[in-house]
């Protein structure tokens, strides 16, 4: 679904500077010889099997509220954590809206389709903010 | 037994001549071959095999592969214990059916001087195959064993192709030559 034939809207409080996190799992980081670097693989940017759209974390709401960015890797040991700005994501196609949860009151969702090119333009330009166990 | 054999079709592996039109992968036209019944011939059968696990099956192969297939083979019996919600966002556990069917194409497709890939689970539980080198990416993601899509970027020549993986493999293998390249 398009961001234009999408129910959801995009939410103009976020502004594009906006840093939004995601989760990375294990087994989702590879090594770019391309760029030299570990990245999260394209895989880890989807939306969710259900269909609702992918999750993310307002970086910048974690940490007003007085949380450190290890904060959202709680209970999930060999995680890594990734942020990448609103801009990159509507850049893509796609738009954010806050979605607070009980348990992470900073969680927005990034909605529009996630083709293979929106999946690798934020495996490539997003950057570690909690880096991968070694 | 019954429910937890996922009988692998990796009997003969074809010669590279083969591989280039392999008529053993059939990812248009899947047919399932998890095993319902098993005779006692077919379970002495499957004593002498070489078995993968698989979560809760096991890939059965009729024989131990070549020593350089054995690392891919570990990695993909390693994402089968990948339990629901892995990573964290509902993702699904890894179908056999995927990780068959990855074995078996990378089976056709590779030899011991392929570079390997990174075997990466998806969300909805199916497999990508991702190599990045040489100035080229290639992915593979394996849906479902009858779909499997191929994404082709080659930073050299400013180049990008989507296939979707029919019967006929010879893109690929010749997507995989162009990996190999700087070498």
């Amino acid at each position: 679904m398009s961001q234009s034939q999408s129910p959801y809207v995009d939410d103009p409080t976020i502004g594009n500077d906006a840093a939004l996190w995601r989760r990375v799992p294990p087994g989702h980081f590879i090594f770019d010889d391309n760029l030299g670097a570990w990245r999260p693989s394209s895989a880890a940017f989807d939306d969710h099997p259900d269909g609702s759209p992918m999750s993310v974390i307002l970086g910048q709401q974690v940490l007003d509220e007085g949380r450190i960015a290890d904060s959202v890797l709680e209970g999930h040991d060999g995680f890594g954590l990734v942020s990448f700005l609103a801009e990159l994501a509507r850049d893509q196609g796609q738009g954010i809206t806050r979605k607070p949860l009980s348990d992470e009151p900073a969680h927005a969702e990034v909605f529009g389709k996630k083709t293979r090119a929106v999946k690798k333009a934020f495996a490539k330009n997003c950057q570690w903010v909690v880096s991968p166990p070694n | 037994l019954e429910a937890n054999i996922l009988t692998l079709d990796l009997l003969e592996r074809p010669n590279s001549s083969e591989a280039l039109t392999n008529t053993r992968w059939r990812a248009a036209a899947y047919e399932p071959r998890i095993a319902s019944h098993f005779t006692f011939t077919d379970i002495s059968s499957i004593a002498r095999r070489f078995m993968v696990p698989f979560g809760p099956v096991s890939l059965v192969f009729a024989e131990p592969p070549a020593a350089w297939f054995n690392n891919l083979l570990a990695e993909i019996s390693q994402i089968g214990d990948l339990k629901e919600n892995w990573d964290s966002y509902g993702a699904r556990p890894i179908d056999p059916r995927c990780a068959e069917a990855a074995a078996n194409l990378l089976w056709a497709v590779l030899d011991s001087s392929t570079p390997k890939p990174f075997v990466v689970p998806t969300s909805r539980g199916g497999i990508q195959l991702e190599w990045h080198r040489a100035g080229v990416d290639l992915e593979l993601e394996i849906e479902s064993p009858a779909r499997v899509n191929v994404c082709f970027e080659d930073h050299r020549e400013g180049t990008e192709q989507e296939i979707t993986l029919s019967g006929d493999l010879r893109p690929l293998t010749h997507f995989l030559k162009r990996l190999g390249e700087a070498d």
